[in-house]
């Protein structure tokens, strides 16, 4: 009897004991959920990391009223000589604890991207909350800068951002990349890593001179300056405001392990693109064939690249083929374009296009000495003894590396109309 | 007999498998793949094989020894004091592999989830779990998991599968690039070699068939070994062979890359289950192991009164084992001297004074007749 009771004091003990919980228990009302982090370098300082977290309020989540409740993120920076470091003096101003579990984005400025990104790295591995799928975004200028922009259609900065990698995902524009790839790209030999720019661009308005001087006489007047057709410069339209500058997701900047060594801009991305055979949707204009003044616009449905290392007497080369097919998706002239004879005009214009785009690209990477594509690392994998010769200089082969690019293209439908618009003469 | 309960050889199959997963997933990848690249996963195939080897020896000596346990068995053969030196080196290579879990479970857990509770918070919780599980005998062990298996391969094959959008298997190649010695030593290492089979030794009396260890260890001990190296093969596929080994516990980082449709992510909770589940069955059974023999050496008539004390041993040695990850790393993947003695000289040395015994010296060591 009187052991039964002690067994059963000493196990409601031992309950009481647990049931505190853990010691590393938090609620949620008490976090600061930081959904990304811009970090800038400030070189000749002693704390050169400047980083910025954009908090998301959890009750905007979960309420998703938005504009309800004042702004749906608030800024926070911190300086100091680590990232950790900076994060603690940001933590400074805060009311809650930092949570880095939801960060889905770093953005780094180009000065630090040059001064290497090691220990950003190293942030982004060890440290216990922050996810390696989270991406990585390079920006000229301030990093910070990138934060302050205004959500236009998504509830937050980085909902609007994450929108846009998912855009550019499917499309040509760039390639941005998780954490995780980067690194893995990094990682391998023969393989050098590249980042996406995000970057804080003007909007039309400002760049076409006749468009602002359309909207200057009467703010009230916009939704007629909207209704002229030009759809692009709508965007800038936030009433008799300063015009605020949008961003802008393209190109990308080339890295030589974790040093960022130069920035290749839309074209010669959508270049870079063609030999990852990642350019669906993209939209190549050619010449009419017929009429010098006629331009062609096609639309690509189907990419595919083959990279093929060929060795003879010793010496590396590649050959990219390109198989793409497309189809037109307008026509600025009178020709019929869909005849037999037409169309394999317009392929072979469009293959050199696509060529031209893609020498331009791989004349780039190879001033830069920068092997995106992963020469080395295809050359490794089908000849590891041959590569292991090479491996010690690589970047140096790679910039007198030959390479034959042959694209073949094909034009498959013509779109909704078969021939030209109609006009009675 | 100290053990009243009976487990089927299917049972046992699970046991084991249960066992060789559960520790295998979390240090295994890093190191193997620092050692021989990309071809990790052919080492994990060979220590499985390595531990089938194994299997066959302790199967041999306990069909000879029918319904005794290694810690009998090297009595008769090797005489009171020698026998029980024998059982005594097996009871602390049990004991140590409790220490080692504990002690991995605790590294995982504070560094990936809860890095400011204290180490021992989760140290004293899972010997106290398991020290009451080891109180209810081998055949509740064994029923309990049915139950977990199934919860850890399930989510295990899950994890893969989600992730198989992002895999590249390119990273495997050039194939079979490493050095076959290497590749040999490095299968011969404790953890990945699936020297979990020598417990095969204990507990084979308990077992309602015996003929059928032999073929069930086998299927479970490859079974265990082919889904470890279709694990290490997927994270390699994800993170590629340079990558991989600057990551402390590569599944975790794994299954955060998964990301499917923005909605189904953060699978770590899924890795957690699995090793909390595998952490506390391995640790209950090698506890199980160590104190059935050391209630038989002592001759006592229940092992019960053993199991806290040895448990409260094991935890204490869990923290004077190692002073920090980088030592216990270490320790977990080098191969050893010892390890060869006892996970293979030791058995064959014992069947070979049976075989001589038997053959020789007209010696019956019981036997069939006992229990047919």
């Amino acid at each position: 009897m009187n052991k039964k009771l002690l067994c059963t004091l000493i196990a409601l003990i031992c309950l009481a004991l647990v049931s505190t919980g853990c010691w590393d228990r938090i609620e949620v009302e008490q976090l600061a959920i930081v959904r990304s982090i811009a970090i800038d370098y400030l070189p000749g300082r002693k704390a050169p990391y400047l980083v910025t977290l954009a908090i998301s309020l959890p009750s905007d989540i979960a309420g998703g009223e938005g504009g309800g409740g004042g702004e749906p993120t608030q800024l926070f920076s911190g300086v100091g000589a680590t990232i950790n470091l900076a994060l603690e003096q940001a933590n400074f101003n805060l009311s809650r604890r930092l949570f880095l579990s939801h960060a889905e984005l770093f953005i780094v400025s180009e000065e630090l991207g040059r001064h290497g990104l090691t220990h950003v790295l190293d942030f982004i591995v060890r440290h216990p909350q922050v996810r390696l799928n989270a991406f990585l975004l390079v920006t000229p200028g301030m990093a910070q800068k990138c934060l302050t922009a205004p959500e236009r259609l998504e509830a937050g900065v980085t909902e609007e951002i994450i929108g846009m990698i998912h855009q550019a995902q499917t499309s040509p524009e760039s390639d941005p990349q998780q954490a995780f790839k980067f690194l893995r790209q990094m990682a391998s030999p023969g393989q050098d890593p590249y980042i996406s720019i995000l970057m804080l661009s003007d909007p039309l308005t400002t760049v076409i001179p006749e468009l602002k001087d359309e909207l200057k006489p009467g703010g009230q007047e916009e939704s007629s300056g909207g209704g002229s057709g030009e759809s692009g410069g709508s965007g800038g339209g936030g009433g008799g405001e300063e015009q605020e500058q949008v961003l802008t997701l393209v190109g990308q900047a080339a890295f030589q392990d974790d040093k960022l060594v130069g920035l290749m801009n839309g074209v010669e991305t959508r270049g870079f693109l063609w030999f990852m055979g990642r350019t669906e949707r993209a939209v190549i204009t050619v010449s009419d064939p017929e009429d010098p003044d006629g331009i062609v616009s096609t639309h690509v449905a189907r990419v595919e690249t083959t990279i093929k290392p060929q060795i003879k007497n010793g010496q590396v080369s590649f050959t990219v083929q390109v198989e793409e097919e497309g189809d037109i998706r307008s026509v600025s002239s009178q020709t019929n374009l869909a005849t037999t004879e037409m169309i394999p005009k317009i392929n072979s214009a469009k293959a050199a296009v696509i060529k031209h785009e893609m020498e331009k690209a791989l004349r780039k990477m190879q001033e830069l000495k920068t092997d995106l594509v992963g020469f080395g690392a295809i050359l490794n994998r089908k000849d590891p003894d041959m590569f292991r010769q090479l491996q010690e200089n690589w970047s140096e082969e790679f910039s007198k590396l030959t390479v034959d690019i042959v694209v073949i293209s094909e034009i498959r439908r013509t779109g909704q109309q078969s021939g030209p618009v109609q006009q009675h003469r | 007999m100290l053990e009243k309960g009976k487990i089927s050889p299917r049972q046992m199959g699970e046991l084991l498998a249960m066992i060789m997963i559960s520790t295998a997933i979390l240090f295994v990848p890093s190191f193997t793949v620092k050692l021989l690249g990309q071809d990790a996963w052919l080492a994990i195939l060979l220590g499985a094989g390595f531990g089938v080897v194994t299997l066959y020896f302790v199967y041999q000596l306990g069909e000879r020894h029918h319904g005794q346990t290694i810690f009998q068995y090297a009595e008769h053969l090797l005489g009171k004091w020698l026998g029980k030196l024998v059982g005594l080196i097996y009871i602390w290579t049990f004991l140590r592999v409790v220490a080692i879990v504990i002690r991995e479970f605790g590294a995982f857990m504070t560094t990936s989830f809860m890095p400011n509770t204290p180490l021992s918070v989760f140290t004293f919780s899972i010997v106290l779990l398991s020290a009451w599980a080891v109180m209810a005998g081998l055949e509740v062990i064994a029923r309990m998991n049915e139950f977990l298996i199934l919860l850890v391969v399930t989510s295990l094959v899950a994890v893969l599968a989600l992730s198989m959008g992002n895999w590249d298997l390119g990273s495997l190649q050039p194939l079979f690039a490493a050095d076959l010695l290497l590749l040999l030593e490095t299968a011969t290492i404790p953890e990945i070699w699936k020297v979990d089979t020598i417990t095969i030794a204990v507990i084979m009396p308990f077992i309602t068939r015996p003929k059928r260890v032999l073929i069930a260890g086998t299927v479970a001990t490859l079974s265990a070994g082919a889904l470890l190296a279709i694990g290490i093969i997927g994270t390699l596929a994800i993170f590629g062979p340079q990558l991989l080994p600057t990551f402390r516990f590569p599944l975790i980082m794994f299954v955060r890359t998964i990301n499917i449709a923005q909605i189904l992510s953060r699978f770590e909770v899924v890795v957690m289950v699995v090793w909390v589940a595998g952490a506390f069955l391995k640790t209950t059974y090698f506890l199980y192991c160590a104190s059935l023999g050391f209630a038989q050496i002592t001759g006592l008539k229940e092992y019960r009164p053993v199991v806290f004390p040895l448990g409260v041993i094991a935890t204490v040695w869990s923290f004077s084992l190692f002073e920090n990850i980088a030592d216990l790393e270490k320790a977990i993947s080098t191969p050893s001297l010892r390890s060869y003695f006892i996970y293979l000289g030791l058995p064959v040395f014992l069947l070979l004074v049976t075989i001589v015994r038997e053959k020789f010296f007209g010696v019956s060591f019981g036997g069939e007749e006992k229990y047919e």
